[in-house]
C-alpha cells in the first residue's frame, strides 16, 4: 500500500493517504473534505458534526475478512428516521477495496458488483424476489436515508449528497445485498452480514467503562 | 471549528418533561429511552432530546427482576442491561404479560432475555432471512439447517418501558409477532409497517440468568410448559436402543442356551392300559439322570379316540426318596357336523419340571380312565401309549414371556414425552385465532 503525501489546501496540515486509489479524503485537523485533482488536493467542503454514533470502528481499525487482511481507511455516515449507520470503505491488503457496514451494531461486508442486465427495470417491493448471479435475494427493508458526514479516504467523491433511497435485500444463508439509488443508474453492494467476532477486529474505539 | 468524533461514553441528559436525570448507557445506539422519574419516553437519538410520549401519574410500575445498569456474562461476554419492556398479548379474552430485557455490548450489539411465568429466553437477533418450509402440512420456516415450526401468530402490545432501546419505543405500539419453535430453539419474526425483523432465541433456565448476571436470592419457579422449553423426557431414542440391545441378548442367549441343551433321552418305554384291570399304578425301571440339576420333560404319546385319560406321575429319587409328583391329562376327540370335520385336543402331549439333580430315578405311573360301559373282555377298552423322558431340553417360550417387558421401558418414555409435547402444543395458536376471536368481541 502505497502512501501518499501532501497538504491540506486549508490549514497546511499533512494529509496522508493510505490508498493510492484514493479519490477524497478528509484534513483530520480542520474536517476539510478534500479531493484529489492530478496532483493537487481542492477542497470542496467541511464536516460540519458527526453523529452520536456508536460504531466502535475508527480509521485504522483492522480486521480479517474471508482469510485477507483489511484496514478502514474511510466512511460514510447515514442517517434516516430509526436512526443512522456507518458504511466503513476497507481496503485488502491486496488492494481491493470493500465496504463494512455497522447498522447498529449489525455488521456486513459488500463489495460493488456489476448491474445484471435487466435489474434497472426491477421495481423492488417488501418480499421481493430477485435473481441476482444465480442467488435469489429477498427485499426486507427500504431506507430514505440522508448523508450526515464523510470522513477520511473514499473511492469515489461523496460530499454533496442529500437524499439516498437504500433497499435491502437478503438470502437464507446470509447474503446481504444493497441497492443504492442515489446514482443512476443505481449501485449494487453484494456480500454478507458478518458477527463482530469473526472480523477478528484490532485497534477498535474505547468506551468508557467497557 | 472541526468537527470531531465525540468519544462514546454514558450521557447524562435532564428530561425535557421533569427535569429528572436520566442516564443513557447505550453508548448513542439507543433512539428511545424512558425517563426513570416521570416514565415520559424520550427520543434521544440527537444531542437534541424530545418527548415522544408522556403519561398521567396514575401509571402502574414494574420493576425488573434485573436491575438496570447491571452486567451479565453470555457466550463469555459482558452484556449490560439497558432497557425493560412490559408487553402483553390478549388470547381468549385473557391478557397474557411477559418481561423483555436489552442487553447491550458496545461491540457485539444487542442481545435480548425474555421472561414469562419463569421461563426465561436468551434472544439474538437474526440478520439471514428465515426461509418458509410449509412441507409436511404444518406452516414452518427453516434456517441453520433447522425446521421451525409454527407455534403461535399474536400482536404484542407494549404495555411499560424503561430504560433504553435501539428502536423507537411506544407505550400501546403493536406488531404481528409469529413465532417459531423447535425446542430448546425458537424464530420469532415481527412486522411492523416498515420491515420484518427475525430474531432466534434459546430456552433457558431462571438459574442460568441468575449466574449470569450474580444476582441475589433465587429465580421464580417456572410454571407450565413453554413453547420452546426442551422436553425434559428427552429423545426415547436411547431407550429403543436399549431394548434393541437386550433384544439381541435375549436372542443369543435363547439360541445358545437352545444349542447347549443335550436334550438327551433317559427314559423310554411303552405301555397300555385297560381300565378296572386290577391296580393302574405301575412304576418303570431306574434309569440315570446325569450331570448336574437341568430340567425333565416327559412326552406321552397315545392312540385314543374320543376319550381321555390323566397320568399321575412321580419321579422318584432312587437314593433319596426325593419326589416330584406331577401329572398329565390328555384328551383326544373328533367328530363331524355340519361345518365338517373337527377334532379337538391331541393323541400327544408332554410335561416339564425344572431343577432336578442328576442320579438315579424311576416314575411311578398311575393311569386313569373312565370305565367302559361294557362288562368282558371283548368289550374292555385299551390304550397304548409311550413314555419318553428326557433331561436338558432346551425352553424357549420363557423368552417370548419376557420380551414385551423390555417393551415397557421405552413405551412408557415415550408416553410421558408426548404428554409433556401434548401440554406445549395445547397452548399453540398458530392462526393467531384466539386473539383475532376475541377482536371480533370488541
Amino acid at each position: 500500500m502505497s502512501q501518499v503525501a501532501s497538504n491540506c489546501p486549508q490549514c497546511g496540515a499533512p494529509v496522508v493517504f493510505r490508498w493510492s486509489q484514493a479519490v477524497q479524503t478528509t484534513c483530520t485537523f480542520c474536517s476539510s473534505i478534500l479531493v484529489r485533482t492530478d496532483v493537487n488536493l481542492e477542497k470542496v467542503g467541511v464536516v460540519s458534526d458527526y453523529p452520536l454514533d456508536p460504531s466502535p470502528i475508527m480509521i485504522g481499525t483492522e480486521g480479517i475478512f474471508e482469510n485477507k487482511a483489511f484496514v478502514a481507511i474511510g466512511r460514510i455516515c447515514y442517517e434516516y428516521e430509526n436512526g443512522g449507520w456507518n458504511e466503513w470503505h476497507i481496503v485488502f491488503n491486496t488492494g481491493e477495496s470493500a465496504w463494512l457496514s455497522d447498522a447498529q451494531l449489525q455488521y456486513a461486508v459488500t463489495r460493488i458488483i456489476p448491474l445484471p442486465p435487466g435489474f434497472a427495470k426491477v421495481i423492488l417491493h417488501r418480499g421481493t424476489l430477485v435473481d441476482v448471479n444465480n442467488t435469489f435475494y429477498t427485499v426486507t427493508t427500504i431506507t430514505n436515508a440522508r448523508y450526515r458526514a464523510v470522513e477520511g479516504e473514499l473511492p469515489f467523491q461523496f460530499w454533496d449528497k442529500t437524499d439516498c433511497r437504500f433497499v435491502d435485500l437478503r438470502t437464507p444463508d446470509a447474503g446481504f445485498l444493497t441497492v443504492d439509488f442515489s446514482e443512476k443508474p443505481p449501485l449494487l453492494f453484494a456480500g454478507r452480514t458478518v458477527t463482530f467476532d469473526e472480523l477478528k477486529l484490532k485497534n477498535l474505539r474505547q468506551f468508557e467503562g467497557w | 471549528m472541526a468537527a470531531e468524533r465525540p468519544q462514546p461514553k454514558i450521557r447524562a441528559i435532564d428530561c425535557p418533561n421533569c427535569g429528572g436525570a436520566v442516564q443513557l448507557r447505550g453508548m448513542g445506539t439507543s433512539l428511545s429511552a424512558a425517563c426513570p422519574s416521570c416514565l415520559s419516553i424520550l427520543d434521544v437519538s440527537d444531542k437534541r432530546v424530545e418527548v415522544l410520549q408522556r403519561f398521567g401519574k396514575k401509571t402502574e410500575r414494574f420493576k425488573p427482576k434485573i436491575p438496570l445498569g447491571s452486567r451479565g456474562k453470555f457466550d463469555g461476554q459482558p452484556y449490560e442491561a439497558i432497557g425493560f419492556q412490559r408487553r402483553a398479548i390478549v388470547a381468549d379474552g385473557t391478557e397474557y404479560s411477559w418481561d423483555e430485557y436489552v442487553l447491550y455490548n458496545p461491540f457485539r450489539g444487542f442481545r435480548y432475555l425474555s421472561e414469562y411465568a419463569g421461563h426465561w429466553n436468551d434472544i439474538l437477533p437474526v440478520t439471514a432471512l428465515p426461509a418458509a418450509d410449509n412441507s409436511m402440512g404444518h406452516a414452518a420456516v427453516s434456517y441453520e439447517r433447522q425446521k421451525y415450526k409454527l407455534f403461535q401468530t399474536s400482536n404484542p402490545k407494549t404495555t411499560f418501558v424503561l430504560g433504553e432501546f435501539p428502536w423507537r419505543v411506544l407505550l400501546n405500539d403493536q406488531v404481528t409477532a409469529r413465532d417459531f419453535v423447535n425446542p430448546p430453539y425458537s424464530l420469532a419474526s415481527e412486522t411492523d409497517e416498515n420491515e420484518t425483523t427475525w430474531s432466534k432465541a434459546q430456552y433457558i433456565s431462571g438459574k442460568d440468568v441468575w449466574a449470569a448476571f450474580q444476582l441475589k436470592d433465587s429465580p421464580p419457579p417456572a410454571n407450565g410448559v413453554y413453547s420452546n422449553q426442551p422436553n425434559p423426557h428427552g429423545s426415547t431414542k436411547p431407550l429403543w436402543g436399549l431394548m434393541g440391545a437386550f433384544t439381541i441378548l435375549l436372542l443369543l442367549t435363547m439360541i445358545i442356551t437352545s444349542i447347549m441343551a443335550t436334550g438327551e433321552t433317559a427314559f423310554q418305554s411303552r405301555y397300555y392300559f385297560i381300565p378296572g384291570s386290577g391296580e393302574p399304578s405301575f412304576v418303570t425301571p431306574v434309569f440315570d439322570l446325569k450331570g448336574g440339576e437341568t430340567n425333565v420333560e416327559v412326552e406321552i404319546k397315545t392312540d385314543m379316540q374320543n376319550d381321555w385319560m390323566y397320568l399321575g406321575l412321580a419321579l422318584i429319587n432312587e437314593q433319596t426318596g426325593t419326589a416330584y409328583d406331577f401329572g398329565k391329562e390328555v384328551s383326544y376327540y373328533t367328530g363331524s357336523d355340519s361345518d365338517g370335520n373337527w377334532t379337538e385336543g391331541d393323541r400327544a402331549d408332554s410335561v416339564s419340571i425344572g431343577g432336578v439333580q442328576g442320579g438315579k430315578y424311576y416314575l411311578r405311573i398311575e393311569p386313569e380312565m373312565e370305565k367302559t360301559l361294557g362288562t368282558g373282555v371283548f368289550n374292555a377298552k385299551r390304550v397304548n401309549y409311550e413314555i419318553k423322558l428326557r433331561r436338558d431340553v432346551a425352553v424357549i417360550w420363557p423368552y417370548f414371556v419376557v420380551w414385551p417387558f423390555l417393551l415397557l421401558p421405552p413405551l412408557w418414555a415415550m408416553i410421558r414425552r408426548y404428554g409433556f409435547e401434548s401440554k406445549r402444543w395445547a397452548e399453540s395458536d398458530p392462526s393467531g385465532i384466539a386473539e383475532s376471536e376475541d377482536e371480533d368481541d370488541d
